[in-house]
């Protein structure tokens, strides 16, 4: 079977069943907006500018909202044995990796343009202007964060309470991603988009490792 | 043997951790064959089941698919020869049936339309193909795994414990499928406890004991008393 119709499918059907099912995504949205709502509470926006500090404050909304629905990407399939189902399919198994990549990743955009729409409304934080910047440096941040969240979350899947195991290994590995697109965020909030140009380099690289090497380990984590 | 095996498991060795689960098992399953394989809960008759499918890695022996061995190329050849069904439904609760069936065809590049629409009239699923799977009872679900195993038509499949969970009409309704697949021809691996309701339809039978092969036989002139009578004797004194 072509490589890429069985990703769209799995896409596909991952996308369905999450919106049917509801209960990951519910409880990441209702975090992120639960924590934005405590911000407007507790920062005061005349004396803190947002523009220098709120990048931070954003991608820790992300990194905790996200790691709620990424680390059980694989756990459903794990306890229902739908796993065993795809794994019989002759398919390459890297297609398995990259269609739920794909949905970790629509869902985080989708995530993150809640977040910035409600960073905008509540904590009028200055996102308006360099909305195509911030765009461009949170997909690509995003796509670091899903390749790492859906390699780890396979990882993960077969050990017995593996979802809690989840964050412990992935937030290490994270921590330059998140360093790079918190201060890739802050530029661009600031204006300095231009002068970022090593932490988007940072932000490829990561992309790029994180990408490219589970295509050949996926399928070594994931059997028994 | 006689017939050249359709799949063949040459000295398999499985450990998981330090425990050997499977200690050199011989096995082979010939072209429309119908093998029962029986043995005490963890003989390592599901472990067997998932070295045959490749969910599993064995760490010694090998796998030979139509007399070739099954190296990293024949993998993707083996699997879309194969169906397996094991006790877990293998389903997606939140997709309907025609929605389960129609991704699994898709994986497949099996065109589905007509097909699942026969599979599940046959399989008297006609009525809830736009059902969720979630609100299905375990005999519907089972007789929808058993659909999605035969939208591919594999020339090999393997159930393992099919009947695990079964009301007495489900049991009933899978012997009567059982016997379609023998009519059909298909290499089929069962495993299972159920030797009245099985031993009708198959062509040999296999006993694993502590991760080993201690019966291997033809199932002619076999009843359920002398293969019960059979089994105790090389499965008595507890594992290897």
């Amino acid at each position: 079977m072509n490589y890429w119709r069985a990703v769209m499918k799995i896409f596909a059907k991952d996308f369905r069943e999450e919106i049917r099912r509801k209960e990951n995504l519910a409880a990441s949205f209702f975090f992120a907006f639960l924590a934005l709502v405590l911000f407007y509470f507790s920062v005061d926006p005349t004396r803190v500018d947002l523009g220098e500090s709120g990048a931070g404050l954003l991608w820790l909304v992300i990194l905790f909202a996200g790691n709620l629905f990424m680390g059980n990407t694989f756990r459903k399939e794990t306890e229902t044995g739908t796993l065993q189902a795809l794994l019989l399919a002759p398919v390459d198994r890297s297609a398995i990796y990259i269609g739920k990549f794909l949905v970790n990743l629509a869902f985080l955009l989708i995530l993150e343009a809640l977040i910035l729409a409600f960073a905008f409304i509540l904590l009028a934080m200055p996102v308006g202007a360099h909305i195509g910047w911030l765009a461009a440096v949170w997909v690509l941040a995003s796509v670091g964060y899903a390749a790492v969240g859906t390699l780890l979350s396979s990882l993960v899947a077969q050990i017995r309470g593996g979802h809690l195991l989840f964050p412990l290994l992935a937030f290490p590995i994270l921590i330059p991603l998140l360093i790079a697109a918190s201060s890739l965020t802050q530029d661009v909030m600031l204006g300095h988009a231009a002068a970022s140009v090593r932490w988007l380099q940072l932000v490829g690289l990561f992309d790029t490792i994180f990408l490219v090497a589970p295509l050949f380990l996926f399928e070594y984590a994931i059997e028994e | 043997m006689g017939a050249t095996a359709l799949l063949e498991a040459r000295g398999i060795e499985k450990r998981f951790g330090l425990a050997p689960v499977l200690k050199g098992v011989d096995l082979e399953l010939c072209s429309g064959e119908f093998l029962l394989l029986l043995g005490p809960n963890g003989a390592g008759k599901t472990t067997l089941a998932k070295v045959l499918c490749l969910l599993s890695r064995p760490n010694r022996g090998e796998l030979l698919f139509g007399g070739a061995k099954v190296g990293e190329a024949e993998r993707l050849k083996l699997r879309r020869a194969l169906g397996y069904l094991s006790h877990q439904s293998l389903l997606y609760a939140h997709l309907t049936a025609a929605e389960n069936l129609r991704f699994f065809a898709g994986l497949y590049g099996v065109q589905p339309t007509a097909r699942i629409a026969e599979l599940l009239a046959k399989l008297g699923l006609g009525r809830a193909s736009d059902q969720l799977v979630g609100t299905f009872s375990r005999g519907m679900q089972q007789r929808l795994s058993l659909a999605r195993v035969l939208l591919t038509e594999p020339s090999i499949i393997i159930l393992d414990e099919p009947y695990a969970g079964l009301d007495p009409e489900g049991s009933r309704t899978f012997t009567i499928l059982l016997d379609e697949l023998k009519a059909a021809h298909r290499a089929v691996l069962l495993v299972s406890h159920e030797i009245e309701d099985c031993l009708n339809v198959v062509d040999r039978v296999a006993v694993l004991h502590g991760g080993r092969m201690a019966l291997n036989e033809p199932a002619a002139g076999l009843s359920a008393e002398s293969l019960k009578q059979k089994y105790f004797e090389v499965t008595a004194g507890g594992a290897r």
